[in-house]
């Protein structure tokens, strides 16, 4: 008697990026509104990644920006004017939520403000993988394996970025060459402005895989690793209009949902 | 000058003589930090303080002045203390507010606020200590506390009996938040 074929998980969901922060917003019950509850719940180690890099180093540096200024008024109004969000990526959505953090855990006293942003921050982080399991390309990466705890932790962490802006993928590209000659290949697909800029860096990387050490063009194509690195058979979960795109040159399925305010 | 004195030269421990006690603060009930003894003593401890527990080195006769140094070089020790009593204090306030409705417990919601607010000053040189006290800070200075049913309200008592003895580690405190999260209770929200 021959060994059962292996099932295809059809009901395995990937959160995406913006989903994650998302969830940060509205907690257990957006993820129990929209997805069901035999789901099997993923995410991308690549989604921790930018996750760590985007969100994570914004709030790091406005801890900072706290602890340097004299009261945490200060730094809500100088936040918005003078420091943007690290990442090219879901700019909006990150400084949305750090604002709205900030506000809430807002305290006129500046050492209970930032006792109570190390805490925010943290729970953040600790509670990215909850009921999650992470899976895909990337969980090497020295960004995605650090151990972010607390502010002692902030320093090594932003030195690392700082010193390492772009993240290797050459080797996640060679890999799926297949895919990013279909993207290529739907060319008249990415017409529409908003995309545009997405072909023509993953155009460039098809040209030369040495253009992903260029930071704009390494950045620029987080949504192209997603909808790539998530396994055949799941469905994508977010709110990012270009999986639209990006999973109907895959072939993948994908649900998007409405970001609530 | 307030002087501890030890009890014999070269001994562990030293008792306190002739120590001023801070008003008692109306708010929360509790002592000011420079009285230790009451402090300890209250949870049974004996009337004596470990001082090389603290600090190395002979314990002799120590000013105010450097009593509060050392106050801000707590030991992991006397911080474990701090939070085990904490811990106690806390999980009792909110045991009691899970037998009433919101609008009955506010007693007890205010009380376990001031007891955050009060230990926060021993629990901020442990940085672990320091996060989960400013989780629990964000459950209660902000209006998630009005929004926790007696199910997740006694969701939190349980999670924080993983630090009854005091002990606070990283993967602890993770847990704590995850089970938080689980339990449907975001801060952030």
């Amino acid at each position: 008697m021959g060994s059962k074929p292996k099932k295809i998980k059809e009901n395995r969901v990937i959160f995406d990026t913006s989903f994650q922060v998302e969830r940060l917003k509205h907690g257990k019950d957006f993820v129990a509104r929209n997805i069901g509850p035999k789901e099997e719940k993923r995410s991308l180690f690549f989604v921790l990644y930018e996750f760590k890099t985007g969100f994570l180093r914004s709030a790091f540096d406005y801890y900072c920006l706290v602890s340097v200024l004299a009261s945490p008024a200060d730094a809500l109004a100088k936040w918005s004017d003078r420091f943007a969000p690290r990442e090219l990526k879901n700019i909006m959505l990150i400084e949305s939520v750090i604002k709205r953090i900030s506000e809430k855990v807002f305290d006129n006293d500046k050492k209970t403000h930032l006792r109570k942003l190390e805490a925010a921050i943290n729970f953040t982080i600790s509670t990215f993988d909850t009921d999650l399991e992470l899976m895909g390309d990337f969980s090497g990466d020295e960004i995605v394996r650090f151990e972010v705890f607390g502010e002692s932790s902030y320093q090594a962490f932003i030195e690392l970025h700082n010193s390492r802006k772009a993240l290797p993928q050459k080797a996640f590209w060679e890999r799926n060459r297949i895919h990013l000659d279909k993207f290529i290949e739907s060319k008249k697909l990415f017409s529409d402005q908003k995309y545009e800029k997405m072909f023509d860096k993953l155009n460039s990387v098809k040209i030369d895989i040495n253009k992903l050490d260029n930071i704009n063009v390494n950045r620029g194509i987080g949504d192209a690793i997603i909808s790539v690195d998530s396994p055949k058979g799941g469905t994508i979960v977010t709110t990012d209009k270009i999986y639209d795109l990006l999973c109907g040159i895959l072939d993948k399925n994908k649900v998007r949902l409405i970001a609530k305010t | 000058m307030i002087t501890l004195e030890a009890k014999g030269a070269g001994t562990r421990s030293i008792s306190v003589k002739d120590i001023e006690k801070e008003p008692v603060d109306a708010r929360t009930g509790f002592r000011e930090e420079a009285d230790f003894s009451s402090d300890v003593s209250e949870r049974g401890t004996p009337d004596s303080i470990q001082l090389d527990s603290f600090r190395g080195g002979k314990p002799e006769f120590i000013s105010k002045q450097t009593l509060s140094e050392f106050a801000s070089i707590y030991s992991l020790s006397f911080i474990q203390h701090k939070t085990k009593e904490l811990v106690v204090k806390l999980t009792d306030q909110m045991n009691k507010w899970a037998e009433l409705d919101v609008e009955d417990a506010l007693i007890y919601v205010k009380k376990s606020k001031d007891l955050l607010d009060h230990y926060s000053k021993y629990t901020d040189y442990s940085e672990e200590a320091r996060v989960l006290v400013g989780t629990l800070q964000l459950i209660f200075d902000g209006d998630t506390w009005e929004k926790l049913s007696k199910t997740q309200l006694l969701s939190i008592v349980q999670e924080l009996k993983r630090f009854k003895d005091g002990e606070v580690n990283r993967a602890a405190v993770v847990m704590f938040s995850k089970q938080l999260l689980r339990a449907g209770i975001n801060p952030l929200s």
